[in-house]
């Protein structure tokens, strides 16, 4: 089975070796291996327009008709699937609330449409539900993904995990199809286990009749935005719990590794200081954060001062593991860094990552930092080129 | 910074067939010249398929000709980087798709200012083949290096550069007699099949003399002015040297041109060994044959 | 087409860079990950130049490769890996060998094999031309970084015909350049 650590060059290689291993195969069966137009979609939906949006109320979750990708994030949980003319995105807030079982309650989710399931005398309110009752109650919601990885202090967080996928994506009518979801790199200062993670999300995805590959995040973000540069470069996703990072050369992933900061440190940290809950400063943040103005109040200082921080100590992490690293190919022309995630997409952040990046010696030399083209959506959609180069099992 | 009096001097390393060991003796004369004492800046032409840095052992480079190109610098000697070598300086070569057709107006800017740089010597290694890009730089230096091996296949890709570079240049001068019948004539000789009558230099100068006897002047003058020195690579053996004598007459007789020298670089493992190092044979193993062939070789070019 | 260039490599990521940018450059490739294996694709595919990328491997597998490699006769050897690990191949035959301390420098590969394969065809129309027996196992000699000079008795065959005398030559070159 595919891991992160298998390139899309690799996949389009098996692919072409199926191809031509299928010599003697009937020619219905040979339509299933036709690497030519399998190449030909991804590198056509590479160039589609991202089209995304929140999972409505109410809404019942969408059936596949192809690959999938899906990224899990800290924050969201986003699938990614192939249409005709464009590439469809749809997500739910990872994040969950819960109140007493009773009558009474029961009663106002339903008629409210809320998205939530019963277990242990409780009502677990999931998504963007969860977020506007936690601001009712001028609290924080719960995560069932803490730094990027499944979280042991919440025991029901991969049932909020699987409740979240099951109402964006349903079973798929073919059997055995490819969902590819992004995981993290190993976290080199933290603890966690991506392979454990990695594995009980791949069970559950089997159960529900797909065949699940992975992808490092970091990597989806090169397979999404760097096929101009022959998918060689450097791509971060920096998210709510953690920041991936993935130095690919020609599509294989010769580096990878994660920290476990991102949007959520910055949030609590800003939040603890001025004294309001971290749900509310991401809100805050998400509308109106510019890190090119100075800033206007405590909360922006704040808020400055901790973006600054996580972007010096993922530069500083960058330092260290690449020259620390005996894999990285001599590469003898400057390389890009591509920034997506959601904690990337305030303005003004791409270029403090640049000038910052003069602070830091890096073995590789950088051609250009850019923002990714639709930050939120990326790894899903590199996850989804991924999904798409995969063989079908028979 | 000493101020240098006398002007530059021009070399270009040619190697028509490639891998016949051309980058390798243009980094190492290179070495050799700065050794004697000479300001030198080698310069990466191969457009498209640059690798002087590999054999100077530079892995990665602040500048490269794109910079100067992509007009990111006003000057050329602005890209030069540093070797860590007394006297020698280095422009890496550019990689933008597409630059193996540089452009006319690049090309003469670029043109413009290697004559401008401040160094005894500029030593450009060019390309593979006989592209009017290569073929130009060969004209404007002062001397020019065909870089060789014994077999077949290299000699007839040299003879073939020098054929183009002879009639590129011709044809360059008889344009300024604005007489259409001696330019067709040019193109009849390029076609020895079609025209056997035009195939020895000497026919063709005779009937140039009929139509415009001051053109035929000029040309023999330019003529006399293409004295390319031939460097034949890789020599194991006595035979081997006589590769050149062969190509020497056909260069005679048919393009009306000699050779000003013809300089030997033995075989030698030790060029392998430094490859593998990514050091240059001069620093690597300045005792070898090929650095005394190469010593020889600077020697020629500082007369 | 025929497999030129057979790759070991027991690191997944090396081992598809590898065989990425020798498939780039127009060469058939390889790549197995079991010693075995190569043994017998060595055999089977007599390739014109075997990589073992000793990244990774064990310490079992470095034996084996380096017991493989100096058994090798037909064909070329690239070794790749840490100074120290490549150092342990240095003994014996060295003729065909050539050694590449890390980092994984994909250009420096591309051009050394450009040039090994290129001498080798090279070296197979001589042969040809110059009526030997065609069939005869690729012979490789003269590659710039042989540690050893071939002994004499390797001498029959090379990249240059030394019977060519002048007029021979230049013969053969008017009558390629038509000017006959």
């Amino acid at each position: 089975m595919a891991t992160d650590r298998t390139s899309l060059q690799e996949r389009l290689e098996a692919l072409k070796r199926a191809e031509t291993d299928s010599g003697s195969m009937l020619e219905n069966d040979k339509q299933d291996f036709n690497i030519d137009s399998k190449m030909a979609q991804a590198e056509k939906t590479l160039k589609k327009e991202v089209r995304s949006r929140e999972r409505g109320e109410g809404e019942s979750a969408e059936a596949p008709s192809g690959p999938v990708g899906l990224d899990i994030g800290t924050s969201h949980i986003i699938v990614a699937q192939n249409e005709r003319r464009y590439i469809r995105t749809t997500n739910e807030l990872n994040a969950f609330f819960t109140i007493p079982h009773s009558k009474f309650a029961r009663n106002i989710l339903v008629k409210n449409d809320v998205f939530f399931f019963e277990q242990d005398d409780l009502y677990y309110i999931v998504g963007y539900s969860a977020e506007n009752f936690a601001n009712m109650f001028d609290t924080d919601t719960r995560r069932s993904i803490k730094q990027g990885l499944l979280c042991s202090d919440e025991k029901e967080g991969l049932t909020v995990i699987q409740a979240i996928i099951l109402s964006l994506i349903q079973k798929p009518k073919r059997l055995g199809e490819i969902l590819c979801f992004g995981i993290p790199g190993d976290p080199i200062d933290g603890i966690g286990s991506v392979t454990y993670h990695e594995s009980i999300i791949k069970m559950f995805i089997n159960r529900i009749g797909f065949t699940p590959i992975s992808i490092n995040e970091g990597m989806a973000v090169v397979l999404s935005e760097l096929a101009e540069h022959d998918y060689t470069g450097i791509g971060i996703s920096i998210g709510g719990g953690m920041c991936n990072v993935c130095l690919s050369y020609l599509s294989f992933p010769v580096l990878t590794y994660s920290i476990q900061m991102g949007g959520d440190y910055i949030d609590s940290s800003a939040g603890s200081v001025v004294g309001i809950p971290a749900t509310k400063v991401k809100a805050i943040k998400e509308k109106e954060l510019s890190l090119i103005a100075k800033p206007k109040d405590r909360l922006t200082t704040a808020l400055h001062i901790f973006y600054n921080e996580l972007i010096q100590k993922l530069q500083k992490s960058m330092e260290r593991v690449l020259s620390a690293s005996n894999q990285i190919p001599m590469i003898s022309k400057p390389i890009p860094i591509v920034l997506s995630g959601g904690t990337a997409m305030p303005e003004g952040f791409t270029d403090k990552f640049q000038k910052s990046l003069a602070n830091v010696r890096l073995p590789v030399e950088i051609s250009s930092v850019h923002l990714a083209e639709d930050p939120l959506n990326t790894t899903a959609k590199g996850a989804l080129i991924m999904a798409m180069t995969e063989e079908t099992p028979e | 910074m000493v101020v240098n009096k006398n002007p530059v001097e021009i070399v270009a390393v040619i190697g028509p067939k490639g891998g016949v060991g051309k980058t390798s003796i243009s980094a190492n004369l290179a070495i050799s010249l700065a050794q004697l004492g000479k300001k030198v800046v080698a310069i990466d032409l191969d457009l498209g398929a640059s690798n002087l840095n590999t054999f100077l052992g530079i892995r990665s480079s602040k500048y490269t000709l794109d910079d100067f190109i992509l007009n990111k610098v006003g000057k050329l000697q602005e890209i030069v980087l540093e070797t860590g070598l007394e006297n020698m300086g280095f422009i890496c070569g550019g990689n933008i798709p597409g630059i193996a057709n540089l452009h006319y107006s690049k090309k003469m800017k670029l043109i413009r200012n290697l004559a401008m740089l401040d160094y005894d010597f500029v030593l450009l290694d060019l390309g593979a083949g006989a592209s009017y890009n290569v073929v130009d730089f060969v004209i404007i230096s002062q001397k020019s290096l065909l870089v060789t091996t014994p077999e077949i296949p290299s000699i007839l890709n040299t003879y073939s550069f020098l054929k183009t570079l002879v009639f590129r240049r011709l044809t360059m001068a008889l344009k300024e007699f604005h007489n259409q019948t001696l330019l067709d004539l040019l193109e009849q000789a390029r076609d020895v099949e079609k025209n056997p009558h035009l195939k020895r230099m000497d026919d063709l100068v005779q009937v140039i003399q009929k139509i415009d006897s001051s053109a035929s002047r000029l040309v023999k003058q330019i003529l006399l002015g293409i004295r390319p020195a031939m460097i034949l690579n890789r020599i194991r053996s006595g035979k081997d040297e006589k590769a050149c004598v062969a190509i020497e007459n056909l260069m005679r007789q048919y393009l009306g041109i000699e050779c000003s020298k013809i300089l030997h670089v033995h075989e030698d493992a030790s060029v392998g060994h430094a490859i593998a190092k990514m050091k240059p044979v001069m620093i690597n193993n300045p005792g070898s044959v090929f650095a005394n062939d190469i010593n020889e070789i600077a020697m020629f070019l500082t007369g | 087409m025929s497999v030129q260039v057979i790759i070991y490599s027991s690191d997944r990521i090396r081992g598809g860079i590898l065989r990425e940018i020798l498939r780039r450059n127009k060469t058939e490739t390889l790549l197995l990950d079991n010693i075995m294996d190569v043994k017998s694709a060595i055999s089977s595919h007599k390739p014109d130049i075997a990589i073992f990328d000793t990244s990774n491997s064990l310490k079992n597998e470095i034996n084996s490769l380096k017991h493989l490699s100096s058994s090798i006769e037909e064909c070329f050897v690239m070794i790749l890996g840490d100074a120290l690990i490549i150092n342990v191949f240095h003994d014996g035959n060295l003729w065909n060998k050539l050694f590449l301390t890390d980092p994984l420098d994909p250009e420096i590969i591309i051009s050394k094999s450009r040039e090994i394969l290129s001498r080798i065809q090279e070296n197979r129309a001589t042969v040809k031309s110059s009526d030997h027996d065609s069939t005869t196992a690729p012979v490789i000699r003269n590659i710039e970084n042989m540690e050893e000079k071939p002994s004499v008795a390797d001498e029959d065959i090379d990249l240059v015909d030394h019977n060519l005398d002048i007029e021979h030559l230049e013969s053969d070159l008017r009558q390629y350049l038509k000017l006959d």
